[in-house]
């Protein structure tokens, strides 16, 4: 699996750490989401995807997906 | 508070720490503990004890109301809780214990768990103050991928509490009963399967967390 993550968030101008602060969890979790280490809950995934204003499906691609 | 104040409550915790670890030393000279017997010490330390614990369950219930009114910045001030909390009940607890020194006596297994408590103690204090100082006490501390790997942790250390426990059965039965190896007393037995417990856990804790999925 991989994320649009640091896109996003670049697109918004945010840090890991502001992003884990708007989220509620640890920024090593979104260190490793963002590397496709870890996957998240479908809640913690809505939450990501609501703080950086796009989708689940915009924000995470599953390796069938293509890009 | 400041760094500064911070910092400094810090430093006279730990010199308060040193000094009734002094104090219980010094006035250490028979072979155990009596804590059958009431006195001042005992009562001041279960005082101290209970503002710890008392620290802990009104923290999590102020961070989780905070939280609740406002998404943001609550745990920073939390860990200011934390950080005067842990030092109250850690120097009341320190204190108490040198004041009831008259009824107190230490041997080498008593002081080493003293001593490790101790440790553990300052160790949180010290952790908590870093994440002061550094101001990550505005970051959420435990998060979903933290609550699997404590549970995982938790998990395999439930095991390999009860392999010690074989271990030393198998060694009381055949070791002792059957080759006289030497006997281990109950202090002794109790302080092995406290700091496999603790060392499994923490291991176990740092190896699941340091890979990506749990």
């Amino acid at each position: 699996m991989r994320t649009k993550i640091k896109e996003f968030r670049a697109r918004y101008d945010l840090t890991q750490e502001d992003l884990a602060r708007i989220v509620d969890v640890r920024r090593e979790t979104i260190l490793l989401i963002e590397k496709g280490n870890y996957n998240p809950s479908i809640k913690l995934a809505h939450n990501i995807a609501k703080a950086l204003k796009t989708t689940i499906d915009e924000l995470f691609l599953f390796d069938d997906q293509g890009q | 508070m400041n760094e500064k104040a911070t910092r400094s409550l810090w430093i006279v915790t730990t010199v308060l720490i040193a000094v009734a670890i002094i104090f219980v030393f010094a006035s250490g000279n028979g072979t155990a503990i009596d804590l059958r017997t009431p006195f001042w010490g005992v009562l001041v330390a279960l005082l101290g004890l209970s503002v710890g614990i008392a620290a802990v369950i009104y923290t999590i219930a102020y961070a989780k109301i905070t939280r609740a009114l406002s998404r943001g910045i609550p745990y920073r001030q939390t860990s200011w809780w934390w950080l005067v909390f842990w030092a109250l009940g850690l120097s009341t607890f320190m204190i108490g214990i040198p004041v009831g020194r008259g009824s107190i006596t230490l041997d080498l297994p008593t002081g080493l768990v003293l001593v490790l408590g101790v440790l553990l103690c300052s160790g949180g204090l010290w952790i908590q103050h870093g994440f002061v100082v550094s101001g990550r006490g505005g970051y959420p501390g435990k998060d979903e991928r933290t609550d699997r790997v404590q549970g995982k942790a938790a998990f395999y250390t439930l095991f390999v509490s009860i392999g010690v426990i074989i271990e030393l059965l198998v060694y009381e039965v055949v070791f002792v009963g059957s080759l006289s190896f030497p006997e281990l007393s109950g202090s002794a037995t109790l302080i092995l399967l406290l700091v496999a417990i603790v060392v499994s856990y923490v291991a176990l804790h740092w190896h699941f967390n340091r890979r990506g999925e749990v």
